[in-house]
């Protein structure tokens, strides 16, 4: 007897994504949700724990960016041990960046390539089994190698500045316990082609290119796909440069006035405040100055590019230049240019770890500081998919009492839910049924953020995409998985 | 190559590397060790250079301790980043690089997966048999990465099924001497 065993290892990220969509008496659409089922025990978790374990222990929220939360909970750690922002040693800072932007460097490589290619390059409609980075490698293979040395040259940025690919300790409350070697330095400076600096320079300026062109052939769709005026908020530095690392606190509207007018993140909570809705375990951050029905806002690299004045590297920013100019110099407002901004941003960060690793400071030897303590520290900075908050409180025992986290994909959260809405009344609304094309549409939405589910969520299992559709009864009358 | 793939911070997610821990304090030649939270694209490169390479899981459900089966190459996909099944980097390994490692799949069976540090004891269990089965299994790998069962290794036997090996590679294997050393594995 043939026996059949079937074998579920547990997914790395643990967590799905759920689209209900609800349909009124004419067939329209009256509601449509993004669902996300939030786990936020990570705050408890903390509680109790020495504040000098934080940057190692909020790596394990995510598999995909450790590196981000491993920066943000370090530079809350610096307010706490009084070395904030600013005070660090010019070899702790610049190795810190270092790492930040492989992080950036590999996390928007891997979602370019590996998600957003496909979609651009086969169409909304291609099968589903083609359209990813598996059909990627089939019928372009050179941009399939593009991709993964991309990647790979990151996660070796980050191995040689962090430690290691698991609870790396490369930073720590007031600095860093490692620079890099000249050896590490020369590596990734003057390897053989492909993996060098250089090389990763061209390669994203090539990716840029592609994006342009398809942009160029299918202007309609990309323009016009989930385009939907927004809030954007980010970090950027106080001469209103991007910056991924550090910098000031600014909002723009969607017709670019300033909401927040470039403060100081430790009072985050001032401006930011964070709803409760019962049908979402994910809260919904907005702006305490437009209300929580105006204040909602995007994060992430179309955020990013619409709060900044310019890019401080000299191709990003002729890059840059061309992007602002399609808009008229106003904030841009379409889903899928999120792919072309993060593209921009692959650029700077190449060009920047270039600048980094030509810096002498980066093999230096003063890597900590000491300062007075304080009881409370917030730390933030922009991690590839938005505005990353690390906020904790510690006692007279050095021990974590309080701790708020709001990642990106929180901060996101009423921006997902305005995609799917846009894709339900467009392609959705009066259907009877969802179909195939319906579906990848949802799916383009999601993925033009990536949630970082595990970050938001824990759900032992699997990881689909579930789409339910109910009639005005509330009777499900479609659901489809995939 | 031992690849141990999963999360130290939630609790039996962490079997993986847990594993991989275990072969470090072992110190074996010619083995390489890997851990990370999740497989990724560029890990294709990396399977691309070894002759064979055993990633390491937990696993969910089921009641066997551990299980062991070969991995084939297949387009398996995921709408997000956050997840890459090691089907697909095979996939990956065999379209970019052109190279075929042999690739097994080690999964461990844990039954705790919220945050925190510390394996559930159940699951420790588990950790051991997998821990004792693979030092067996690594006493069959050839030089050239596979895997030759013996009678003494009959989980091995029964898991990788290789009786149907051979037959669809059409003649039966010899019984293989014990490699001298481990192979780059």
């Amino acid at each position: 007897m043939v026996r059949k065993i079937t074998i579920e290892p547990v997914t790395r990220v643990e967590g799905h994504g759920k689209v209900t969509i609800h349909l009124d008496e004419n067939g329209k659409v009256a509601q449509a949700r993004f669902h996300v089922v939030e786990f936020r025990g990570f705050e408890r978790f903390v509680q109790g724990r020495p504040y000098w374990e934080i940057p190692v222990l909020v790596q394990r929220l995510c598999g995909i960016c450790p590196v981000s939360h491993h920066l943000a909970g370090a530079k809350a750690m610096d307010v706490i041990v009084g070395v904030g922002p600013g005070k660090l040693t010019p070899t702790a800072e610049k190795i810190r960046r270092l790492m930040h932007y492989g992080q950036i460097l590999q996390s928007h490589s891997l979602h370019f390539f590996h998600l957003a290619s496909p979609d651009l390059l086969f169409g909304f409609d291609a099968d589903p089994a083609i359209r990813n980075i598996i059909g990627l490698a089939k019928s372009n293979k050179e941009l399939a190698v593009h991709g993964v040395i991309l990647r790979k040259f990151g996660q070796e940025i980050i191995k040689a500045t962090a430690g290691k690919k698991i609870h790396g300790t490369g930073a720590i409350p007031g600095g860093v316990n490692k620079s890099l070697t000249s050896e590490e330095r020369d590596y990734f400076l003057k390897s053989p082609a492909p993996f060098n600096v250089d090389t990763m320079i061209e390669w994203a300026q090539q990716a840029i290119e592609l994006f342009k062109k398809i942009h160029r052939e299918n202007r309609q769709v990309i323009d016009n796909f989930a385009h939907f005026p927004s809030n954007h908020l980010s970090l950027v530095r106080k001469d209103g440069a991007l910056d991924f690392y550090h910098g000031v606190l600014r909002a723009v509207d969607a017709d670019g006035r300033k909401i927040l007018n470039d403060v100081d993140y430790q009072d985050y909570l001032e401006y930011i405040a964070e709803e409760v809705r019962p049908w979402s375990y994910m809260k919904f951050p907005y702006l305490k100055k437009l209300g929580k029905e105006k204040g909602w806002y995007r994060v992430g690299p179309l955020a990013r590019l619409n709060t900044c004045d310019y890019i401080p590297s000299p191709r990003a920013q002729k890059e840059f230049e061309e992007y602002k100019a399609y808009t008229d110099g106003k904030p841009n407002n379409r889903t899928l240019h999120s792919h072309w901004a993060r593209l921009i941003e692959i650029l700077h960060a190449a060009e920047v770890i270039k600048e980094l690793l030509l810096d002498p400071d980066i093999t230096g030897g003063k890597l900590v500081k000491k300062g007075r303590k304080k009881h409370e520290g917030v730390g933030l900075l922009e991690a590839p998919r938005g505005t990353l908050f690390h906020h904790y409180r510690i006692n007279d025992d050095d021990q974590v009492i309080m701790a708020n986290l709001i990642v990106s994909t929180t901060n996101n959260n009423e921006a997902y839910n305005q995609a799917v809405k846009y894709v339900a009344e467009e392609f959705i609304s009066g259907k009877p049924e969802i179909t195939e094309g319906m579906l990848n549409r949802v799916e383009v939405a999601i993925r033009a953020y990536d949630p970082c589910l595990s970050c938001a969520t824990h759900a032992v299992g699997q990881m689909p995409l579930e789409v339910d559709l109910y009639d005005s009864k509330g009777q499900l009358i479609d659901r489809k998985r995939k | 190559m031992v690849y141990g793939i999963g999360n130290p911070g939630r609790q039996d997610d962490g079997l993986g590397p847990a594993l991989v821990a275990e072969l470090e304090k072992k110190n074996l030649a010619g083995l390489t060790l890997e851990a990370n939270y999740q497989l990724q694209v560029e890990d294709a490169l990396l399977f691309a250079e070894h002759q064979m390479v055993i990633v390491v899981d937990a696993l969910g459900k089921g009641d066997k301790p551990y299980i062991f089966k070969k991995v084939k190459p297949a387009k398996n996909f995921s709408f997000t980043t956050h997840s890459f099944p090691p089907e697909g980097v095979a996939y990956l390994c065999q379209a970019l690089y052109q190279k075929k490692p042999e690739i097994y799949l080690l999964a461990i069976r844990g039954y705790y997966f919220d945050l925190g540090e510390t394996i559930s004891l159940k699951a420790q269990e588990n950790l051991r048999e997998a821990l004792r089965f693979f030092m067996k299994i690594l006493n069959f790998v050839t030089p050239k990465g596979k895997i030759i069962c013996y009678n003494k290794c009959s989980e091995s036997k029964k898991l990788l099924n290789l009786k149907e090996e051979r037959k669809s590679n059409g003649k039966k294997q010899k019984r293989s001497s014990r490699p001298g050393g481990y192979p780059r594995v």
